[in-house]
């Protein structure tokens, strides 16, 4: 995808794709905090400095976008990559930048998952645009994902504002054919600040907001990304953008209805270019809306008819019922099916040919595919490290409890964390609620409260809530759980593994160097070693103030790749259901490496599996979990 | 016991943990991999999903019949309600300087675990040793002299010691002495006779400890983070005097109505001060410090003793008529405010006792001051 061959034909997930169009825009600056389901085009154009590209991880997304808008007050093109709740992350940023307007082109690209598949909610991040007053652009194929992005910067230099590109996950990790544009030579422009040069969010640049983006509708009503495909006057017309437009296109072909039912595809959303909208819908009848997730252009496009309209419309979408998402109205991802029940319902079509969703999957399939339940991978050592805290909780005795994060260990909500996790929010969350819970004691309150964070969540959101925790001196113990990555999002380097994005050491900041220069107490265990761990966590329960506890060891996937260790069970001394111990080690402790043979009445481990973390052979009443000499194994296998 | 039929973890939590009387002896914890402990805490950690189970049946604070146990360790009937069943009572101390000056009142359960082990009467001891590192109560495995002298002198904070059963230093031996409180002579007892767990037919020797309550280990949190006494190197109650905890430069006296308020909730429950059940008991004498009482009650026991003294380990002398009506005294009222579920502050659980009314009647009649 880096081949500079215009014209040539390749195939490209709508990650790499948009990556593609950026470095085809000639961008220099990329600045990321990694999330799900972008993180790809950050991954890509960071991976990029020979091409002189700078690209960084930075440490949360206010961060990174206010590092990418200092490029381009500098004369840069540059981009800023982010999931939907990284967004709010930067939205105080964002909502101040769009008054000083930017220099180089400015790009941000943001993710959204609609159904949620790898988030904690399914936030329509369009609204940021409307909030923000600034343009917004969505694709709905891998190719456009690659034109748009190019064509963003552009946009942004001609407006003088940032520009949003919306994806959602079925374009991410979609993959398609992309047909290659040039990639520009190298720039050697160097940025600089002028003298005269200043960038203020001032109340008095309000107007400028609205006259930018009265810019941009003006090139908007000519855009090609808005397309419309069907017969001249149609009586019905369905408006969409993203994914959803190919539903559409499927569901009324299904239908036999592709001749009688215009499609317009918005492709530039934000702000409405009134007076296209006004050509293509004024003379129509039926106006109905697809979309992810929100009623977004629905609410936009029916406020213009209403406004600049001539007549009545009938308008079918999430507000009358007829187009509801897998979930509900507004609710989960849209599918070709969603769009066949919404149309025939609008057309009074009887029994239209409508084929499962992958939510219906399961029932289709049952007894044919094994349950499989979100859990941590074999060896993780979130899965020691939940047990412990379960233990030291129990053995404390005040009923403690436990608020999560966003990381893997956000499935300590299920039963792979054995339920522990009483709330999951937003990045850092758990340490900031640990605050308020932390001076509850003078009303009495006496439960012992556990903050979870990842080493990179810790770096991202937890250091202004252990500051404020100092300060006010409130009781909680931050467990930081770290795995020296960040795993989730597919193993990014972050401040504390001394490596930059771009692979360069910078030497690690360490953990418990900042959390003891706060001045709070400060404790470091292997969570594999369960024993000590648990009597670690239990010992700085009975502690009052603010207390760290950081239970360290490599992610099981790094672990494994680097050294493989093994152990197996001793058929010998396991029992099975004679010993008492209710199969713990397969049934209640659930490495997914553990099964019990119900044949045999005896506990095996499943050799691929096994990362030979060791964890189960310190569970096991029998010590009949020991570690395989793999040395010895290898000289068999050869 | 019937009363055993259909109880399990669950019920052990609600009855005993929840309910507030557990003493920490340690028998359920580490026996399988849902019950867990630190410091003198126990912990069912989740639920196990069987309706019965040992934990339930070896627990001192489940339902305990003194005298059905009585005599399954002896072969006489003859249940002393107030002392339990002996041979023989013996004032008693150790020969050997470093037993007498490493023990408390005498040393003797010093001398007579070093003696079982240098005769090959046992292969380990399974003993509370003070640890090295903060001296804090923890259990040894001790199979030499040098590591059972570590453990020698009273420790006043309960510590589930009996765990150590369960670890893997204690699999590979066949034969093991225990030195412990009375309830976890108790709980030994119950399991070598109530179950068939294969640590409880390694126990070959008990010898039980007078005991008439421990302290939670808060106490340590109270003299560290209250009167921040660090680095305790030994803590001693003698008699008339509170609590004298010394570190390597400093002495301390805590007074015993503080120490008392210390005191583990489930110890005021207590029916058994002089661990009747034990091979041996022993426990210190009202009078002298340098001696202590020493009580054979079965078979195996009465012939430790009798090796120890032909060997010159220890050396006895006999028990005061007086002596032993101070004892009994003390024994009795202890029992009595068990029955009469009778204490000033503290809420007494007697339950969990199957004893038979007769008995009852004559123990209520002791004094209860």
């Amino acid at each position: 995808m880096i081949r500079n061959e215009p014209g040539t034909t390749v195939i490209l997930t709508g990650n790499e794709a948009m990556a593609r169009g950026a470095m085809e825009a000639g961008v220099q600056f990329c600045a990321s905090y990694p999330g799900s389901p972008c993180v790809e085009v950050a991954d890509v154009l960071i991976r990029c400095h020979d091409r002189g590209i700078y690209g960084e991880w930075s440490t949360n997304e206010i961060i990174a976008l206010e590092a990418a808008a200092a490029a381009s007050f500098s004369g840069m093109r540059s981009i800023c990559v982010m999931k939907q709740n990284g967004l709010a992350v930067a939205a105080d940023f964002l909502l101040s930048l769009n008054h000083s307007g930017v220099r180089g082109g400015l790009v941000l690209v943001v993710g959204d998952d609609p159904s949620a598949h790898s988030s904690i909610n399914e936030v329509d991040s369009r609204h940021f645009a409307r909030f923000a007053e600034i343009p917004l652009l969505e694709p709905s194929t891998v190719q456009e994902a690659c034109d748009m992005t190019r064509w963003a910067f552009e946009l942004s230099e001609k407006v003088q504002t940032l520009v949003i590109i919306r994806v959602v996950t079925r374009i991410c990790h979609a993959r398609g054919n992309v047909v290659l544009g040039e990639l520009p030579l190298v720039s050697e422009k160097i940025p600089r600040i002028e003298p005269w040069d200043r960038f203020f969010c001032v109340s008095l640049a309000h107007l400028a907001v609205h006259v930018r983006q009265e810019q941009a509708r003006e090139v908007f009503e000519e855009c090609a990304f808005n397309q419309y495909e069907g017969p001249e006057d149609p009586v019905s017309v369905v408006v969409t953008s993203g994914p959803s437009s190919l539903y559409a296109r499927e569901a009324l072909s299904l239908l036999g209805i592709r001749e009688k039912v215009g499609i317009l595809k918005m492709g530039a959303t934000w702000p409405v270019p009134r007076n296209y909208i006004l050509n293509h819908l004024g003379k129509s009848e039926n106006i109905i809306f697809f979309e992810e997730t929100d009623a977004f252009l629905e609410q936009n496009i029916t406020s213009v008819m209403a406004q600049f309209g001539d007549r009545k419309y009938h308008f079918f979408g999430q507000a009358s019922g007829h187009v509801e998402g897998e979930r509900g109205v507004g609710v989960g991802e849209m599918s070709t099916n969603q769009a066949v029940k919404a149309l025939s319902k609008i057309f009074n079509i009887d029994n239209p040919l409508v084929r499962p969703n992958t939510s219906d999957i399961k029932e289709i399939l049952r007894g044919g595919l094994p349950e499989r339940e979100l859990t941590m991978c074999p060896g993780c050592p979130h899965r020691s490290s939940f047990w412990a805290i379960k233990t030291a909780l129990e053995l404390d005795g005040r009923e403690g409890f436990t608020l999560g994060d966003i990381g893997c260990y956000t499935l300590g909500a299920l039963r792979g964390g054995f339920y522990l996790l009483r709330s999951v929010f937003c990045m850092g969350s758990g340490a900031g609620l640990a605050n308020g819970f932390g001076q509850l004691h003078r009303f009495g309150f006496n439960q012992p409260v556990i903050a979870l964070a990842g080493d990179s969540t810790f770096f991202h959101a937890c250091i202004p809530a252990l500051v404020s925790a100092q300060y006010n001196n409130a009781n909680f113990t931050l467990v930081i759980l770290d795995n020296g990555t960040t795993a989730m999002t597919g193993f990014q380097p972050h401040a504390g593994t001394g490596l930059t994005g771009q692979g360069t050491s910078t030497g690690p900041l360490i953990i418990e160097n900042i959390t003891r220069g706060l001045g709070i107490k400060t404790e470091i265990a292997d969570p594999h070693q369960l024993k000590k761990t648990v009597e670690l966590l239990y010992r700085m329960l009975k502690k009052q103030g603010p207390k760290v506890v950081i239970l360290r060891k490599p992610c099981s996937l790094e672990a494994s790749r680097i050294k493989r260790r093994l152990y197996q069970v001793n058929p010998v001394e396991c029992i099975g259901d004679s010993c008492g111990c209710s199969r713990f080690c397969s049934r209640v402790f659930g490495c997914p490496a553990i099964f019990f043979d119900n044949e045999k009445g005896k506990a095996y481990i499943n050799d691929l599996l096994c990362t030979g973390c060791g964890a189960c052979s310190d569970l096991c009443p029998r010590e009949a979990i020991y570690e395989v000499d793999t040395n010895q194994a290898e000289v068999k296998m050869a | 016991m019937d009363e055993f039929a259909r109880k399990g973890s669950v019920n052990l939590k609600q009855e005993v943990i929840q309910a507030g009387w557990c003493v920490s002896c340690g028998l359920c914890a580490d026996m399988c991999p849902y019950i867990k402990t630190v410091e003198d805490r126990i912990a069912i950690v989740h639920e196990c999903n069987a309706d019965e189970g040992n934990c339930y049946k070896v627990c001192p604070r489940t339902a305990t019949d003194y005298s059905f146990l009585h005599r399954q360790i002896r072969d006489s009937d003859d249940y002393d309600y107030i002392l339990g069943g002996y041979r023989k009572i013996y004032m008693a101390r150790a020969i050997n300087n470093s037993h007498h000056e490493s023990g408390q009142y005498g040393g003797v359960v010093t001398a007579l675990t070093a003696m079982s082990l240098r005769e090959g009467l046992v292969d380990s001891s399974l003993l509370t040793a003070n640890s090295v590192e903060d001296s804090r109560p923890e259990y040894v495995i001790a199979m030499d002299e040098e590591n059972v002298i570590r453990a020698a002198g009273s420790k006043y904070v309960v510590y589930p010691t009996v765990r150590g059963l369960y670890q893997r230093e204690m699999s590979q031996k066949d034969k093991t002495l225990v030195v412990g409180r009375p309830c976890q002579v108790t709980g030994l007892r119950k399991m070598q006779h109530y179950t068939s767990v294969a640590q409880g037919k390694k126990v070959e020797f008990i010898i039980g400890l007078f005991c008439f309550w421990g302290l939670e280990y808060a106490f340590y949190n109270y003299l560290e983070d209250e009167l921040g006494i660090h680095s305790i190197t030994s803590i001693d109650i003698p008699k008339n005097r509170g609590a004298i905890i010394k570190t390597s430069s400093e002495v301390h006296e805590v007074p015993l109505e503080k120490v008392r308020t210390f005191i583990r909730r489930g110890c005021h429950s207590c029916f058994d001060p002089t661990s009747e059940l034990a091979d041996v008991s022993v426990g210190s004498t009202e009078s002298e410090t340098s001696w202590c009482t020493l009580i054979s009650r079965t078979e195996k026991g009465n012939e430790l003793v009798n090796k120890a003294i032909s060997l010159g380990v220890i050396e006895v002398r006999s028990y005061s008529s007086e002596l032993e009506e101070q004892l009994r005294e003390a024994v009795r009222n202890k029992k009595a405010r068990v029955l009469l579920e009778k204490h000033e502050t503290v809420s007494v659980n007697r339950s969990y006792l199957r004893i038979n009314d007769s008995l009852q009647e004559k123990l209520k009649g002791g004094s209860v001051s």
